[in-house]
């Protein structure tokens, strides 16, 4: 149903999608200028660069966390009752309408490919073996955008407000998921707090296997810090919304 | 009016009135109310604020990260990028401050909210701009002065008399060519109605675009930026003058320093568009 919700405004979605172009194009064009003619920088190509930062805006656009916003009008408004009153889960009809968005987006994404592609650039898996490390990254990569979303939202039973929040949040996932400079490019200190921080986990790491840039060991070893922070943030989301629950009750009186 | 004193007063008001209380007057009582309004809420006010300040400033955050690895971006230092991202912010502030609310107009007009602006006394357009100040516009204002500050003193620009009028001048300059793009959207409100999206995008291709040194995009993405979408006049020109870079610029030199009139004769055309357009005003339902 939130599916359906979705696809009615896809005047909102196509300007979306012209924002993202946008944004791929104006970092091809830094990033040509920053290299300005060299071939490579630390072994990393100019091609190779914006292949993976048009990859990584595309997915994180794919993948953007509309449940924080929808959770933030629910609780604004205070409909949040009605759902309150269905017989499912509150969180998990969030999650579902957050999947109904995400799948909403997918018929834009045959459009978007080309014109990324065009704009940026784009790179096939590195083997078979890639992608399908790839794929399994990329559904833990979502749940933790997801999982993000949920602590955002949840924030708003306290502040009543989100928008700044997602604003800055849109901002400071993509910088340190790596999707405007690669995480290799930030100064050691920056790069510290970058793998400190769940971001990474949301395109650095799925492109990372996409590219075949980890063996063996390394690529389980990025698919365990993605699920540890699966698990963290479903044990963050689930505290803030017993605490918040509390408060819903307060304001009922 | 039995009471002589508030009769008085009235005769008072009304004197002044005939002697015709200037409408800058007005707007300005009319603005420091709605900021007055806004401050009862501080909390809210002050967090306003730091949020336009945290997100102009990560915006930044990006160029510094990119420059602390390697030198220049099309030639540009890290202190030169700054000033124009600076000035950007300068300008953007200013403008926000002054003409934000312009973006209310396409809404205000769809929902027929603009009957009672139409029977008070002022011109429908300084109503709109004062009935509620961005508060935000400070935070990019001190966002944009603290980085500007920073980067004039790192490129050591020589201030004379000349450079800073010119400076004040670009600022304002900038700030109009801005408010001449919104306003010229949500004139054509007036006729089209939903018109949210291409206000929004153009905010998008300013917030893109504006920042860097339009050199990057090459001839014909500096010629859209000029002379369709002329971005190129909120910092880029200016920029250009002060840091002395006008040899690098494809357009004539003259272009550049004449930046803030530039910003005056697009506002002045958007001004005339938006009387025109508002004739076309029906309030909702019709």
């Amino acid at each position: 149903m939130w599916m359906r919700t979705c696809i009615t405004y896809r005047f909102s979605w196509s300007l979306d999608m012209l924002g993202l172009l946008l944004q791929i194009y104006t970092l091809k064009m830094i990033w040509t200028a920053v290299y300005a003619g060299r071939d490579q920088v630390d072994g990393v190509p100019l091609d190779g660069l914006i292949a993976q930062l048009t990859f990584a805006n595309l997915l994180l656009w794919v993948m953007y966390p509309m449940l924080a916003g929808y959770l933030e009008e629910r609780v604004r408004e205070g409909t949040l009752a009605l759902e309150l009153a269905r017989p499912a889960p509150f969180l998990g009809q969030m999650v579902a309408a957050q999947i109904g968005d995400t799948a909403a987006g997918l018929p834009l994404v045959v459009v978007a490919l080309p014109l990324a592609y065009l704009l940026g650039g784009l790179l096939p898996p590195a083997s078979p073996a890639a992608g399908l490390l790839f794929a399994v990254s990329l559904g833990l990569a979502y749940a933790i955008v997801v999982m993000t979303g949920l602590v955002i939202g949840l924030v708003s039973f306290w502040t009543t407000e989100v928008g700044g929040v997602m604003t800055i949040h849109a901002f400071v996932s993509r910088f340190f998921a790596g999707a405007l400079v690669p995480l290799s490019f930030f100064p050691p200190w920056l790069g510290t707090i970058a793998g400190l921080l769940p971001f990474q986990a949301q395109a650095s790491i799925p492109l990372a296997l996409y590219l075949g840039r980890a063996d063996g060991l390394e690529s389980v070893r990025l698919l365990a810090t993605q699920l540890f922070w699966v698990v963290a943030l479903l044990g963050l989301a689930r505290v803030l919304w017993r605490l918040a629950l509390r408060r819903v009750v307060v304001y009922g009186g | 009016m039995a009471d002589p004193a508030a009769a008085a007063r009235w005769r008072d008001r009304e004197k002044a009135g005939r002697r015709g209380v200037g409408t800058a007057t007005l707007a300005l009582v009319l603005a420091g109310a709605s900021l007055r309004a806004q401050m009862q809420y501080r909390a809210n006010f002050v967090i306003l604020v730091v949020m336009g300040l945290v997100y102009q400033l990560t915006g930044f955050v990006f160029l510094w990260v990119i420059l602390s690895r390697f030198e220049a971006i099309a030639g540009w230092s890290l202190g030169e990028v700054a000033f124009l991202y600076g000035l950007r912010l300068l300008a953007h502030g200013v403008y926000g401050l002054l003409f934000n609310a312009i973006q209310r107009i396409s809404r205000m007009t769809r929902r027929g909210e603009l009957d009672r602006y139409l029977v008070r006394p002022l011109p429908l357009l300084v109503q709109v701009l004062v009935e509620r100040v961005h508060v935000a516009g400070i935070g990019d204002l001190i966002g944009g002065g603290l980085l500007f500050l920073a980067a004039q003193a790192l490129v050591g620009i020589d201030w004379s008399p000349a450079a800073l009028a010119y400076l004040a001048l670009a600022v304002a300059g900038g700030c109009l060519v801005e408010a001449a793009l919104r306003l010229a959207i949500n004139s054509l409100a007036f006729r089209f109605l939903e018109l949210g999206s291409l206000s929004f995008l153009v905010d998008n291709l300013i917030g893109n675009f504006g920042n860097y040194p339009l050199r990057i995009y090459g001839a014909a993405g500096q010629f859209l930026l000029t002379f369709v979408l002329p971005v190129a006049f909120v910092a880029y020109f200016p920029a250009t003058v002060l840091l002395g870079r006008v040899g690098e610029l494809s357009v004539h030199p003259a272009l550049a320093y004449g930046a803030p009139l530039v910003g005056i004769l697009l506002f002045l055309l958007a001004h005339r568009l938006w009387r025109g357009e508002i004739r076309h005003y029906q309030s909702a339902g019709h």
